[in-house]
């Protein structure tokens, strides 16, 4: 009872002092200890969310209607799986319960060794649906335009085949379409299994505020240039004339970039809603978050760095700033950080304790405030209110994906790490063009 | 007007003897009782119904055979062939019954049948007011039910039931009547009354002599025929058959007493036949001749005796000589039964009776065979 009270008693005494000595600084000191979480990402954040917020209170959510026009043009849902025979029979139910009335649904096995072509069979030989089977696995780029060869639709919607999809998301998708100058449309991605652990809740915290919101935001701006593959929309000519889908890691933004390239717009359908099931290991979540981090590097500042150059026929302002908003989030804020954090150690070695407490307050401020935005105006997160629990611990989740993705960035500037990643079978990394 | 129960036996047997597969097949009729009739039944005054009755009776006499056509259900009450069978609601019986899906909503519990939660496109619930919108996150669609429309009984499994078009009678399935329809083949027995005439058999049918023309019975020759056919195949002897029809008008013209005519013919071309040969009335102007150990080269050999014996009757007679045009045929591998045996004499007769060339001309036979 003692060692408690006597615990207790210094946590205070800490917690006071911590105050006392952020109260004490002046506002050039404040601005000096703070100014990584003053003129980083917090105000953009910030104003991002504010904006979607806005959006959301003056420019009511389109709602799905009560009933659809006679005319719907066929969309054609392509989902390509390797070794998913768990998860392919709800992959199949949840496009079968979608509300728009116009579906072909194509089934690719890229040479799975579980039994999936079988289950896929099995589907076919009971719903509607087409199914092709390659002998060996050919990797997801070459299943996807498998897909699309197939497709009859004039709209193709892509999606991973461990996610599940609302009932309204492929409408939601396609309506963006009636803007001719929109040659894509990415979905919503949230995480399905964000029970299963902390992890998981934190990566469903993450898609919310980047993913969801982020993307809103870049979207109304346009500046958008990614469709993630777990769920986009495509018109099929256009995606046909940009040559389908090129192999390797990223293949699902390189494509979103090749189509901005012929100036076309890219939406954002925030009531498309995907399930996607996230990474439930530490080591899952790092493979996963090496391989997209990789790509900014491998797709945006090598394959697609003419995006730069005035002089590109295509040449956009938007692509530009879009390609520049990416590097200074993804590449220039972490080592900002890290710029921050060793800044802070040497020169604050007294007060280092008090500067990182008070920076996770703050920081937990304007995450409760951001999540709250996020759960307001994508309302079908509600049930992720509990999520609210782990937002203290979510600056460590931050900053563990800001080292990673360091080391991503290192690993392709260096090494070319993304042209050995197994994401590709063996034989086409072998053939893969090298940027 | 009824026809006597006789009259409408020889009509039917006379009509399926007029078939060239001997066989009366029912076709499909929607306005007969059971759904089927037989062709030139009308013509015969008899309706379906009683045509169907007869037939089962003369196959139970022996004078056809039945063979299977077709096998349904038909109403218990009146056997009429026109039955809905439809599913109804186990509650009520109503068949006001649609199948769909069950749905259960996660959040509240509620679980009601799919057009319960159908708002437009989307699903509301009905109990708590929120969207369903994702399978599996916020509902589960755990089996198919079935919705009575007329009481809203919920039913994982409908009855079903039958209504008749007949009758209007509604009754359970199991009740339906399981039936089969059969066509039915005219035999030996029912050939031989075609040609005497009469169902009754007083030469007897199943006799061994024709006391009238002092020849085999029909049905002894029918016998006859499938053993020596049998023992042909299995001893490798040549067996063949002449059909003879004699026109007796024309032997006799103008006389009264066509059957004394005739009998005055069949007598003179049964002196012909071997001893070892069954001849027997096939109909009432035709004779049938079984040419035992007698090859295709023998035939004409026996046709020339009994052209002989023929001429020696009309002869005597002082009438005009006749031609005679059998309807003969020599058993080989075309014929797997002793039934197509006798069918291809019959073919080949019908053939030359009506002018059509033969099928086949024998071959040419160099050596005259010993055939006594």
């Amino acid at each position: 009872m003692d060692t408690l009270t006597l615990f207790f008693n210094f946590t205070l005494d800490y917690l006071e002092s911590a105050v006392d000595w952020a109260l004490g600084l002046n506002f050039y000191q404040f601005i000096r200890v703070f100014w990584a979480f003053l003129f980083l990402e917090t105000p953009r954040y910030l104003f991002a969310n504010l904006f979607v917020l806005y959006l959301w209170l003056w420019d009511r959510p389109v709602i799905e209607p009560h009933k659809f026009p006679v005319e719907t043009p066929l969309v054609t849902v392509v989902v390509p799986a390797l070794n998913e025979a768990d998860t392919i029979h709800e992959v199949v139910r949840s496009l079968r319960e979608q509300t728009y009335p116009n579906i072909e649904i194509i089934l690719i096995d890229d040479g799975s060794t579980d039994g999936t072509g079988e289950k896929m069979s099995l589907l076919a030989a009971h719903y509607d649906l087409r199914v092709h089977r390659m002998a060996r696995r050919q990797g997801k780029s070459a299943a996807i335009n498998v897909g699309l060869s197939m497709a009859r639709g004039e709209f193709v919607v892509l999606m991973d085949s461990d996610s599940t999809l609302e009932r309204s998301t492929v409408w939601h998708l396609v309506r963006h379409f009636e803007d001719p100058k929109i040659g894509a449309v990415s979905g919503n991605l949230t995480v399905r299994n964000h029970n299963h652990s902390v992890l998981t809740r934190l990566q469903a915290i993450e898609y919310l505020l980047s993913l969801s919101m982020d993307r809103r935001f870049k979207a109304e701006l346009g500046i958008l240039s990614i469709v993630p593959g777990a769920i986009g929309a495509y018109r099929r000519e256009l995606l046909s004339n940009v040559g389908g889908l090129e192999p390797g890691p990223g293949c699902d933004s390189d494509a979103t970039i090749r189509i901005r390239k012929l100036g076309r717009q890219i939406a954002f359908a925030q009531d498309a809603i995907c399930r996607t099931t996230s990474p439930t290991s530490v080591f899952k979540l790092m493979k996963q978050r090496l391989r997209w981090d990789r790509n900014l590097v491998r797709n945006r500042a090598r394959k697609h760095k003419d995006i730069f150059y005035p002089s590109f026929a295509n040449f956009r302002l938007s692509s530009m700033i879009s390609f520049a908003d990416a590097f200074f989030f993804l590449a220039l804020l972490p080592a900002l950080w890290l710029i921050y954090t060793v800044d802070m150690f040497f020169n604050y070695p007294g007060d280092y304790d008090f500067i990182l407490l008070t920076m996770l307050v703050l920081h937990y401020i304007s995450m409760t405030f951001r999540t709250l935005t996020g759960l307001i105006v994508c309302q079908f997160e509600y049930r992720l209110v509990p999520l609210l629990l782990v937002l203290p611990i979510y600056p460590f989740y931050r900053l563990f994906l800001k080292l990673i993705r360091l080391t991503a960035l290192g690993q392709e500037v260096f090494f070319r790490k993304s042209y050995q990643d197994p994401f590709a079978p063996a034989q086409v990394r072998a053939q893969m063009e090298i940027y | 007007m009824m026809l006597p129960t006789s009259e409408r036996y020889l009509g039917l047997l006379k009509l399926a003897a007029r078939n060239p597969q001997q066989l009366l097949s029912p076709v499909p009729d929607p306005s007969a009782l059971n759904g089927f009739s037989f062709p030139g039944i009308s013509e015969l005054g008899i309706s379906t119904r009683d045509a169907f009755d007869d037939l089962e009776q003369l196959a139970e006499l022996g004078y056809v055979d039945r063979q299977f056509a077709e096998r349904g259900y038909f109403c218990w009450q009146c056997g009429h062939h026109a039955l809905l069978f439809r599913e109804v609601c186990p509650s009520c019986t109503s068949s006001n019954v649609e199948v769909g899906d069950l749905l259960h909503h996660f959040r509240c519990g509620h679980t009601a049948p799919e057009t319960e939660f159908q708002d437009g496109v989307r699903y509301t619930c009905r109990k708590c007011g929120h969207q369903l919108r994702h399978i599996g996150v916020d509902y589960e669609r755990p089996a198919s039910s079935y919705l009575c429309g007329s009481c809203n009984y919920v039913s994982t499994e409908p009855d079903t039931a039958c209504l008749c078009l007949g009758c209007g009678q509604r009754f359970e399935a199991e009740r339906a009547e399981l039936r089969t329809i059969y066509a039915y083949r005219i035999n030996a027995r029912g050939t031989l009354a075609v040609t005497r005439g009469e169902l009754g058999d007083a030469r007897g049918a199943g006799g061994l002599v024709d006391t009238e023309f002092g020849l085999y019975t029909f049905t002894y020759f029918d016998e006859r025929l499938t053993q020596e056919v049998a023992a042909s195949k299995r001893y490798k002897r040549p067996l063949s058959m002449m059909l003879v029809a004699f026109d007796p008008a024309e032997f006799a013209p103008g006389s009264q007493d066509i059957a004394q005519a005739m009998r005055h013919l069949v007598t003179g071309a049964k002196e012909s036949l071997r001893d070892c040969d069954c001849a027997a009335m096939f109909r009432e102007d035709c004779l049938a001749a079984l040419l035992t150990d007698t090859d295709a080269n023998g035939v004409p050999f026996a046709l020339k005796r009994m052209q002989t014996a023929i001429d020696k009757t009309t002869d005597a007679a002082g009438a005009a000589r006749l031609v005679l045009q059998p309807g003969a045929v020599t058993l080989d591998e075309s014929h797997p039964t002793a039934r197509a045996f006798f069918d291809d004499a019959r073919a080949t007769l019908h053939r030359l009776q009506s002018g059509e060339p033969a099928a086949e001309e024998p071959a040419p036979s160099p050596p005259p065979p010993a055939a006594e």
